[in-house]
């Protein structure tokens, strides 16, 4: 194997970009993709939750 | 798995999320420094217009105890004109000597806590979101709160009005198209005045704003009763606004996101599969690996629409 090899992966935004090996091995690799599940996900499987939000909220007027 | 934090939180790790627990980052260490009476240089390089938003309340909080010089993309200045900040637009930082980090006491990168950096940091409730720099220096949170805006009145509303904002900065995060489409049939169809924001991907039938710059959205979006959509910078606008907001989540956590705005709801998503919420699959290299996520997928127009008309009429 050539050290010029490059490597890629797939970033947050689903764009190939190239990265070192270092970074390669650690964060790629080492991430079982198969094992992920998610593959094999249905929408029918999603849990639907409604919430109140603002569970920490407080205004500059209450200060 | 449960654990208890640095700070003295509780706070759950998804499984198998990588965390190295000893490793000490610059950045934990800037919220505890006493910035009395110094000179402090603010940079945000990157984020959206939610992650400026965020921003709001620590800049305030730095600002009532320093002398603060705010330097962020000029689109964005006017988020904080209410404060009494020196404003620097990002483009001039490097060309005026007068902006140079060397005449400031100190410097702070206020770092983003996008999707893959607030994955990276979910544990830690400083690092993870900026807002907790504001609670860090005055031990409370704030709410985001933008001030100085005045309705700008739009024709041919209805009685009750939604606004929908279609699109966010990630696939992941997006709600599908064709979702807010049957969504918009649902709410028109019960009187209700709904719009869409974005010109690109507009709706067939469905009146939309066009495109403007972002410092009008403001003036813009309070005319309307509720906004309705995936967590995108405008949600974060609108809830900084005092608007009413049903926040969609899949990829991203609710409770966290919504947590200092008052008069938000949020729908959450959750997958066992996925372990979510997500962050957009840290422990899957920061991509989901459905791409376009099953989870926000799953959220029905119906169990929406439902929502929305208990809001309304609350």
């Amino acid at each position: 194997m050539p050290d010029s090899q490059e490597f890629f992966i797939l970033n947050a935004y689903g764009r190939k970009v190239s990265v070192t090996k270092e970074y390669y091995d650690e964060y790629y690799l080492n991430i079982d993709i198969n094992n992920s599940q998610a593959t094999t996900t249905t929408p029918e499987e999603v849990n639907l939750d409604f919430h109140k939000g603002g569970n920490q909220a407080k205004s500059y007027a209450a200060d | 798995m449960l654990i208890k934090n640095k700070y003295g939180r509780i706070v759950e790790i998804p499984d198998g999320m990588k965390h190295d627990f000893e490793k000490v980052d610059y950045r934990e260490e800037w919220p505890f420094r006493d910035y009395s009476g110094f000179s402090v240089l603010v940079v945000r390089k990157a984020g959206g217009l939610g992650d400026l938003v965020t921003m709001i309340p620590a800049v305030e909080s730095l600002s009532k105890i320093a002398s603060v010089s705010l330097a962020v993309p000029s689109d964005f200045l006017f988020l904080f004109s209410h404060l009494s900040v020196k404003l620097i637009p990002y483009k001039d930082f490097s060309d005026n000597s007068d902006n140079y980090i060397d005449v400031h006491d100190f410097f702070i990168d206020m770092f983003c806590p996008c999707g893959a950096h607030e994955a990276e940091c979910f544990y830690n409730p400083i690092k993870g979101r900026v807002e907790n720099f504001s609670e860090a220096l005055s031990q409370k949170p704030f709410s985001p709160q933008l001030k100085g805006f005045f309705k700008s009145p739009l024709k041919n509303l209805k009685e009750k009005n939604v606004l929908l904002p279609i699109k966010s900065n990630n696939i992941s995060k997006d709600w599908p198209k064709r979702h807010f489409f049957k969504l918009y049939f649902l709410l028109a169809d019960k009187g209700i005045g709904v719009y869409s924001i974005d010109s690109y991907r507009k709706m067939p039938e469905c009146p939309y704003l066009v495109k403007r710059k972002v410092n009008e959205l403001p003036s813009l979006a309070l005319n309307f009763d509720l906004v309705v959509g995936a967590d995108s910078g405008l949600m974060h606008l609108s809830a900084a606004l005092g608007i009413k907001t049903l926040w969609l989540f899949g990829p991203t956590n609710g409770d966290i996101t919504t947590r200092f705005y008052k008069d938000s709801f949020y729908i959450q998503a959750e997958m066992e599969k996925c372990k979510s919420p997500c962050y957009y699959s840290f422990i899957r290299g920061y991509r989901c690996s459905n791409k376009e996520g099953f989870c926000m997928d799953g959220i029905s127009p119906e169990f929406v629409a439902e929502k929305i008309f208990s809001l309304l009429h609350a």
